[in-house]
């Protein structure tokens, strides 16, 4: 009896730092950088960190649906570096910059609803899938390319995607914050949103309950296209150029995102809000390791071990204080 | 006396699953051990083969007291048990299967002597009569032949007890046949073969010996020469149900669902049945006759290899299970927690699940519709919960029962396929469930409930329709009813497959 209120206790405890940990680390590494960083602390560094940081905030959003279902998707950051070579490329062979934009946004859902197809219908772990797409999309960047980057001379979408604003707030804040909103909208309120956490948690009962669970999961992954695609124009319009590589440390990011947020690398358990915090806590230690010039090589291991505390976390409050 | 039971008590939270029950078994012989679904047996052989210690009471083997802390050492001690699941590795030749764990090695233990292994494995069947060859892989083999595989690997041991749990429950006739030869030949060579069994035919042509047990408890113990299938029979049910029957006249009640000649291999074979608006029909029958394949058909969760069904008058074929929900047929699995409920989710997403596309307004759904949609389904079914947002993991059987049913009840069937409605489920909550049974009746749906308790049914249903090998073989009015004529019934279609 006692061994099992332990149990209990230290369930209860691991879950409440779980849910914690997006926002108490988040507070901490702000704190922290405020005193260990005078550059840190001000309205122009937020400001680029904010912008710095849409990319990572899409494509974290997307990841959540996408490991809400039990998923995962490691194609995001080769993805985002192709789309945003073809980006430019279209752009540096005259074609305005809405129609590239449009280009993009459907080849990227097409990148989506294919890893989508082939894991639902292939019955083959998404895991696999989107390591190759990754390989694809990186190899297919570099024959585009032939290795060097192609630079964006398009002044106007240059502008609008990284320096212009509008009622005082930078563009690419307001397309992640309505990016969100719709996921957000989505996942809690229409009736698909709110079946994914039945599929995540268990597919067979949500299929008998008469959900097409095929169908939901090809869906989360056309629309995780769609955020990459953005998240690929806001990337080349911030680098001005698309490259091969470009975002290394994006799927990275992403999923670390995800993780801090507290959710279940098994499905069925991830929060939109806490993936944000998670996000914006990456989001400040990129900024501040960069700061204070902490070499890139030691921001792995910072956040490789912040993932590690996250999941082990999450296993201790959802397996009864065993890991 | 190779191996005795003596006296064996073992409560589980909620259940007394074995009181004071006793088996004994010699050398040599096949000791047929029988009960109706839930009287204890596989519990007292889980017992035997040291999945968990009895609460109380002796387990003696040659005639020394023992107790095991794990199947290693029951098996270690010679008891080798075969339960229902098959365990064979596909992509290892059978061979392979055969000598996992114990693979003959050479230069100290680095380097796997194929050679040997093959060979020994090879003698293994022999010994057996078993006709394969050892190097085959395994995932070409047939179910029987698995089956087989199974029991050969327990054999390769040699056991002093072998335990074989419903071996033929996924055999045809001429595997089983094969099957009964090799039992035949570990008996004459000395072992104590304990046989678990629904199937009376079997056990007049192969034991030696038969054990009933009833409710936990020891019932008889007889030669085979000296008993006879209704002494059988009466001493698995043993005792008189009366209580009130229903008895609907179901000919005045409209037609809702009808099947003909349903097929699908291997477990439906050739299904008929007649569902009235209004009536709760019940479907007996033994575990693998096919009766939760037929409900899944009905429900659209499979489809049929041949046969029609009707619904309201109206061909019904559906292709999957959001067709079949969309014409009102709801299924309640049996599975509660794997295929019923998620667990981890809120009660109000379950009982909501199905039916949030009715719950939307303008394509949204809002989590405070959801939440007063099933406080409403909760108070009617008598859910105790502090609130909708509480995990239904953390609920009792009982109370997650009344959510599965709330969920379906929810999207207003016009017919309604319960499962096994009462598994896991205790005393109170069972009565409580058998008015929310009579009650979708009396509301008008059309009830089919699925029930490996006899009485259960007598007590819930208008008409029960007794299933074996895959058909309905009769259909009887409750109030005519008896569990020993039930039983008549699935066991003697059982023997005239």
């Amino acid at each position: 009896m006692t061994s099992h209120a332990t149990t209990m206790d230290r369930r209860n405890l691991a879950a409440l730092l779980r849910d914690a940990l997006p926002y108490a680390g988040l507070i901490a590494v702000i704190v922290f950088f405020s005193f260990a960083s005078e550059f840190f602390l001000n309205v122009r560094n937020f400001e680029r960190l904010v912008t710095d940081s849409a990319t990572l905030m899409l494509v974290a959003c997307g990841m959540t649906l996408v490991i809400l279902l039990g998923e995962i998707d490691l194609s995001v950051g080769a993805v985002v570096s192709l789309l945003a070579v073809i980006l430019a490329q279209i752009m540096d062979a005259g074609t305005s910059w809405p129609v590239a934009m449009l280009a993009v946004l459907l080849i990227g859902l097409g990148i989506g609803l294919l890893n989508g197809a082939v894991t639902v219908l292939g019955d083959i772990p998404s895991f696999i899938v989107t390591l190759g797409m990754m390989a694809v999309a990186t190899g297919l960047a570099y024959v585009f390319t032939g290795s060097i980057s192609v630079a964006i001379m398009n002044e106007p979408f240059l502008v609008l995607f990284y320096d212009a604003r509008l009622l005082g707030l930078p563009v690419p804040l307001w397309i992640v914050t309505l990016a969100f909103g719709a996921t957000l909208l989505f996942l809690t309120r229409t009736v698909p949103g709110r079946h994914l956490y039945a599929v995540g948690a268990n597919p067979a009962a949500a299929r008998l309950s008469g959900v097409p669970v095929r169908r939901r999961k090809i869906t989360v992954f056309a629309i995780m296209g769609v955020l990459v695609a953005l998240a690929a124009v806001l990337s080349a319009a911030r680098l001005g150029s698309g490259a091969p590589g470009s975002v290394p440390a994006l799927t990275l990011d992403a999923i670390a995102a995800v993780i801090i947020g507290g959710a279940s690398l098994f499905g069925g358990r991830a929060s939109l809000v806490r993936t944000l915090m998670g996000a914006a806590l990456i989001a400040v230690l990129n900024n501040g390791m960069v700061l204070m010039n902490v070499n890139i090589d030691a921001q792995y291991i910072v956040k490789g071990l912040i993932i590690l505390v996250a999941v082990v976390l999450e296993r201790l409050a959802s397996s009864g204080g065993r890991p | 006396m190779l191996l005795e039971l003596d006296d064996i008590s073992k409560r589980f939270p909620g259940v007394l699953a074995l009181d004071g029950a006793r088996f004994d078994l010699v050398a040599g012989e096949v000791h047929a051990f029988m009960g109706e679904n839930g009287a204890g047996k596989s519990t007292l052989m889980k017992i035997a083969s040291g999945l968990f210690p009895p609460d109380t009471g002796q387990i003696r083997l040659d005639g020394r007291a023992i107790s095991f802390d794990s199947p290693a050492e029951a098996k270690a001690a010679g008891i080798q048990t075969v339960f229902q699941e098959l365990t064979v590795l596909p992509n290892r030749s059978i061979a392979e299967n055969l000598m996992i764990g114990r693979e003959p090695v050479q230069a100290g233990g680095l380097w796997l002597d194929r050679r040997a292994m093959v060979a020994e494995a090879q003698a293994i069947l022999e010994r057996l009569g078993i006709d394969l060859d050892a190097r085959a892989p395994a995932g070409a083999l047939s179910t029987g032949q698995r089956q087989m595989i199974e029991i050969a690997r327990a054999c390769a041991e040699r056991p002093k007890v072998l335990i074989l749990d419903e071996p033929t429950s996924s055999l045809g006739r001429a595997e089983e046949e094969r099957l009964f030869e090799i039992i035949r030949r570990l008996r004459a060579d000395g072992v104590g073969i304990v046989y678990i069994t629904h199937r009376m035919s079997e056990v007049f042509a192969l034991s030696d010996r038969i054990t009933v047990l009833r409710d936990g408890r020891f019932v008889l113990t007889g030669e085979t020469s000296s008993l006879d299938r209704p002494a059988l029979i009466r001493a698995m049910v043993g005792r008189d149900v009366a209580e009130d029957r229903h008895g609907a006249d179901t000919d005045t009640l409209p037609v809702a669902l009808t099947a003909q000649g349903l097929h699908r291999h291997p477990a439906v074979r050739g299904a008929d049945l007649t569902l009235h608006a209004g009536e709760v029909l019940g479907v007996a029958g033994l575990m693998g006759s096919g009766r939760t394949e037929i409900a899944r058909l009905l429900a659209g969760i499979d489809r049929p290899d041949s046969g029609a069904m009707s619904l309201f008058g109206k061909a019904y074929a559906p292709r999957d299970i959001r067709e079949a929900l969309s014409q009102g047929v709801a299924y309640v699995s049996e599975d509660r927690k794997g295929l019923g409920l998620v667990l981890q989710l809120p009660i109000a997403d379950n009982i909501a699940l199905p039916s949030l596309k009715a719950l939307s307004r303008g394509g949204l759904v809002t989590p405070g519709r959801i939440g007063a949609f099933a406080r409403d389904w909760m108070t009617r079914l008598g859910v105790k919960a502090a609130s909708p947002s509480v995990a239904v993991g953390t609920l009792s059987g009982g109370n997650q029962q009344k959510v599965s049913l709330a969920k379906w009840l929810a999207i207003g069937p016009r017919v309604i396929l319960l499962d096994e409605p009462t598994r896991g489920v205790d005393v109170g909550a069972k009565a409580e469930i058998y008015a929310l049974i009579r009650q979708m009746a009396a509301d008008g749906a059309a009830v089919l409930a699925i029930s490996s308790e006899l009485p259960e049914l007598l007590q819930i249903c208008d008409r029960i329709a007794v299933v074996a090998q895959g058909r309905v073989v009769d259909t009887v009015a409750a109030a005519e009813a008896s569990e020993e004529g039930l039983l008549e019934l699935a066991f003697r279609e059982d023997e005239a497959a």
